[in-house]
């Protein structure tokens, strides 16, 4: 099952040394990991799989799970302050035959972080990116109702920010 | 002018007052309005091995309009806020109000500077009878709070007080 979704996941990354996302701002202290799919050890990361991929490969991504019978487990977000990015995670898990967790990741401008919808094809992830969009500010294009989902829907904030103050 | 000593209300009463509050302490039914984790206790206190039902408060409504005492068990978001006031305004009087857990008393452990989301105690919004602490409280606590309850609304306490050591 691993291999399987590692190879169907292989094809999304045909050049080995492309880059990860839009080059973020700032400087970049540790190397930055390039785009592909790299096997890691379940008990020290709670995943088998993690990808990194651009925005726009974030639906065929998706696409390709819901072919290999995954099902979408959480989207969250990250902020990188000091890069000026946005990283959102997309956990997906499999149930049923051999136990496997891919973790997907891709990384939008701090300023600008548009990222399409996955919920066309996991509608799960309606309400998980409601709750990103309410919390990092982060938009979802083509979302069929975006709006806050824990805060009050007045509210002019994204309090996980790291440069929130209450 | 002499002083005139008022006897406060709670040692003052009629026959027939004394009559209906002893009915109204004996059979206080709460609305369920469990928010969070004291929500669990409030079950727990609810089953059979605490057994809320030995004080006539096993009957939880599920509509304001038929319950004497609101027990507000969990945390109040800001987005609950105008909900929480129309239900507390909806209760026909007399009412009465408990704050079980610390979160209803302060916000708990959410009354930090960092707070954007979380109303600091329930008497922020409305008049609190019952106080009664704990993250959460056991089930016992929340009995002691009825008994309060009960105690203020008759003047007796059910059971006497029991004092460590």
């Amino acid at each position: 099952m691993l291999e399987k979704t590692l190879v169907a996941l292989v094809e999304l990354f045909p050049e080995p040394a492309s880059a990860a996302a839009p080059a973020g701002e700032g400087t970049q202290e540790a190397p930055l990991r390039e785009a592909g799919v790299v096997a890691t050890g379940f008990a020290k990361h709670g995943s088998h799989l993690d990808v990194l991929c651009r925005p726009d490969q974030v639906v065929a991504v998706a696409q390709i799970m819901d072919r290999e019978g995954y099902f979408l487990e959480a989207i969250s977000g990250v902020d990188w302050l000091d890069m000026q990015q946005f990283e959102i995670l997309y956990d997906y898990n499999r149930l049923g035959g051999e136990h496997c967790r891919v973790l997907v990741r891709t990384r939008v401008p701090r300023r600008e972080p548009v990222v399409p919808t996955v919920s066309h094809v996991f509608p799960a992830a309606d309400w998980h990116e409601r709750e990103t969009f309410d919390f990092y500010g982060v938009q979802f294009q083509d979302h069929p109702n975006l709006i806050r989902i824990l805060l009050p829907e007045d509210a002019d904030f994204h309090p996980l920010r790291k440069d929130f103050k209450p | 002018m002499g002083e005139e000593n008022v006897p406060s209300s709670i040692v003052q009463f009629a026959q027939l007052d004394k009559l209906l509050n002893l009915g109204r302490a004996n059979s206080l039914w709460p609305m369920t309005f469990g928010l969070a984790c004291c929500a669990i206790e409030m079950m727990c206190t609810g089953g059979s091995r605490f057994d809320i039902s030995r004080f006539g408060a096993e009957v939880f409504r599920p509509s304001p309009r038929q319950s004497d005492v609101m027990i507000v068990a969990g945390t109040i978001n800001k987005k609950l806020e105008l909900a929480i006031k129309t239900l507390y305004d909806q209760m026909p009087e007399p009412k009465w109000v408990i704050a079980m857990g610390n979160c209803a008393i302060s916000g708990g452990p959410f009354k930090v500077a960092c707070n954007y989301n979380v109303v600091e105690g329930a008497d922020k919004l409305f008049p609190v009878d019952v106080y009664i602490p704990g993250c959460p409280p056991r089930p016992e606590a929340l009995l002691e709070g009825i008994m309060t309850l009960e105690e203020k609304i008759t003047g007796k306490r059910r059971w006497p007080r029991v004092h460590p050591g």
